[in-house]
């Protein structure tokens, strides 16, 4: 059975102690120093003391800046520059509604919706232009609608348990864009992270292996600050599409114009921005702790994170509409969703499986590698 | 001692001319109970079996007992007494001899180990001769001779059994059940099929929700505040090395030829 047991380090040089029969003391082999045990343990009671008051003023100071933080943040989202005055642009809107799904669509005068790009219901019923807020931003198409049809064309290929029907009966020539609605939050993170951190040395005499563990307290505390973190502001858009097809290039984001709309459908909001803000204050939060778990997990073997605490200071949120290809279908009565990017080309979507291909494929595989592995078993 | 042994060997000349012996190759016992431990019939019992074992295997598997092989001897070692057994009665089957004994000798516990022969050599692994002295040390230990003698024949039928289907026990070919084996591979099989079509239906999910938002933190916009790094103690873990025993496999073989081990019983 191992043993453990806990090493005193040379006040001198910090090599390890060594205790001799002989004298009864302890006798650092480096500096030559020797200590008795009485003032050896006299010292690490008087460092472990200075090392809880250090620990306990840092958790003040800590309390105290927490204090402070406090009286600023844990607002909710600034949503004060948000406007609905559409002004002049107004006029020029149109407005459809679904009567399957409930999407509401807007887009300029000389765009008509023919089908629902969420559902594929081929009635829209046309609606009033009333209550949708401008959009401060917005991210025009960079890749036109054939480049649509051949990325989705391409990400059918190679898929070995796709149905082979799927793609035949894909209506991929119904690819929409569609302007999705998204609130982007800027925002601080201030993230305070406590780890017990390890590093470990091996050696070996003849008789014996010894691994020499150094426990740390590791503690990190700071800042981050977030621009614009997108969350979809459409009930009707599943989260997990539009999380994957991010990032989204801000460098092409402009100011919100009627220009860009032409030949577009763009989704109206339906969900608010707080309501939208949990799911930023999550990302925000993750985010936090890994940059400060980021900055020391590279100096340790292990480092496991005991505490943590994050405060929030929530700030502007903008109205922005981002560039998407969707392509909605349905199959064996299921509905399928694909979305790209329209700005990068990222796709994404869940396919349908073929059960039968799947087992055929899991026994093609493993009726080999039983038979190879049986001749050097048996 | 060396009257003792010669008188063994007389003994064992004796029986040779016994008609109701009928042993294999060797024309000699395979159980010779000069220490009677053994009852006539358990003693004509293992005899029996041990001469089916030889005949299946061509393989001699003796058992010898003595009082004390030190008596009137010139030999201080067991092993070496054995040998001398083994060769100068000529025991062992067919051109190359293959053989085992096992040897007690009870004044002092002495127990010899050995084997000759090539088949034999193989047979008998420095580890199969490991897994043979576990079978019948434990009985001696408490005196149960004709369980310990049973034991000795059985392991040693198998260990032979095994040789002869060409996988003898050693270091590294562990033995396992047929079933065993079956299972080790229908899991491997099916693992690497299972991680294979698992990533490609990895690749038929794409549409998975974010959980960081590491792409929009502004430009120096990581400020850290406090960095602590404190040592607090040390721990040690102190592991013994376990020498290691034969960790290559095979057999040894000392200069006569013979292979085995002794020690107390």
């Amino acid at each position: 059975m191992p043993s453990q047991i806990v090493n005193y380090q040379c006040p001198a040089c910090t090599a390890p102690l060594e205790f001799e029969e002989g004298s009864g003391r302890l006798a650092c082999q480096y500096c030559g120093s020797s200590f008795t045990v009485s003032e050896i343990e006299a010292l690490y009671a008087e460092k472990n003391e200075s090392a809880e008051a250090a620990a306990v003023r840092a958790e003040q100071n800590a309390e105290e800046a927490a204090q402070v933080l406090e009286q600023q943040e844990e607002a909710d989202w600034d949503t004060s520059e948000l406007s609905d005055d559409w002004g002049a642009d107004g006029a020029g809107m149109k407005a459809y509604v679904c009567p399957s799904c409930g999407a509401e669509l807007i887009c300029d005068a000389a765009t008509a919706a023919t089908s629902c790009p969420y559902c594929g219901n081929p009635t829209v019923i046309p609606g009033q232009f009333s209550g949708a807020l401008k959009p401060d931003y917005v991210i025009p198409f960079r890749l036109d609608k054939a480049a649509a049809v051949a990325a989705l064309k391409n990400y059918y290929k190679g898929k070995v348990f796709l149905p082979k029907e799927f793609a035949s009966q894909n209506n991929i020539q119904q690819i929409k864009g569609v302007y999705v609605p998204f609130w982007l939050f800027d925002g601080e993170a201030d993230a305070d992270v406590v780890f017990q951190a390890t590093r470990s040395t091996r050696g070996r005499t003849s008789k014996e292996e010894i691994i020499t563990t150094l426990h740390y307290y590791v503690r990190r505390s700071g800042t981050v600050s977030f621009e614009k973190i997108p969350v979809d502001a459409s009930k009707k858009m599943p989260d997990a599409h539009m999380d994957a097809i991010e990032p989204f290039d801000y460098a092409d984001l402009k100011p919100f114009s009627m220009a860009y709309l032409p030949g577009f459908l763009a989704d109206k909001y339906d969900v608010s921005a707080q309501e939208s803000g949990v799911r930023a204050d999550q990302r925000a939060e993750n985010s936090a702790i890994a940059v400060m778990t980021g900055d020391t997990v590279g100096r340790y073997e292990t480092c496991v994170p005991v505490r943590k605490q994050v405060r929030l200071k929530r700030g502007q949120v903008k109205y922005a509409l981002l560039p998407v290809w969707m392509l909605s279908t349905k199959y064996k009565d299921k509905n399928y969703l694909f979305a790209m990017n329209g700005q990068t080309g990222k796709l994404v979507g869940n396919l349908p499986i073929s059960w039968g291909k799947f087992f055929i494929t899991f026994a093609a595989i493993a009726l080999p590698v039983a038979a190879i592995a049986s001749l050097f078993v048996l | 001692m060396k009257r003792r042994v010669s008188c063994l060997l007389f003994v064992m000349m004796l029986a040779m001319l016994l008609p109701v012996m009928a042993v294999a190759d060797s024309q000699y016992p395979y159980v010779t109970d000069s220490a009677q431990l053994l009852p006539d019939n358990q003693q004509n019992r293992l005899e029996n079996r041990a001469q089916e074992i030889a005949e299946a295997y061509q393989c001699g598997v003796y058992i010898v007992t003595v009082d004390d092989y030190t008596d009137d001897s010139h030999y201080s070692n067991i092993a070496r007494c054995a040998e001398d057994i083994f060769l100068e009665n000529n025991l062992g089957y067919g051109t190359d001899r293959d053989g085992i004994m096992l040897m007690l000798s009870m004044s002092e516990r002495d127990y010899a180990l050995i084997v000759y022969g090539d088949f034999a050599l193989s047979a008998f692994t420095d580890y199969g001769q490991e897994r043979l002295e576990n079978a019948f040390l434990d009985d001696f230990k408490f005196d149960d001779w004709t369980e310990g003698f049973e034991d000795f024949l059985s392991e040693s039928e198998h260990l032979l059994n095994l040789a002869k289907s060409g996988t003898p026990l050693d270091v590294g070919k562990r033995e396992g059940s047929v079933f065993g084996k079956l299972a080790v591979i229908v899991l491997v099989s099916c693992l690497i099929a299972g991680i294979v079509c698992g990533v490609l239906l990895g690749q038929m999910r794409t549409a998975v929700k974010g959980s960081h938002a590491t792409q929009y933190i502004a430009e120096k916009g990581v400020h850290m505040r406090v960095r602590t790094d404190q040592f607090t103690h040390s721990t040690q873990i102190r592991r013994k090395i376990e020498p290691k025993t034969s960790s290559s496999g095979g057999t040894s073989v000392n200069s006569r030829g013979f292979s085995g081990r002794s020690g107390k019983f």
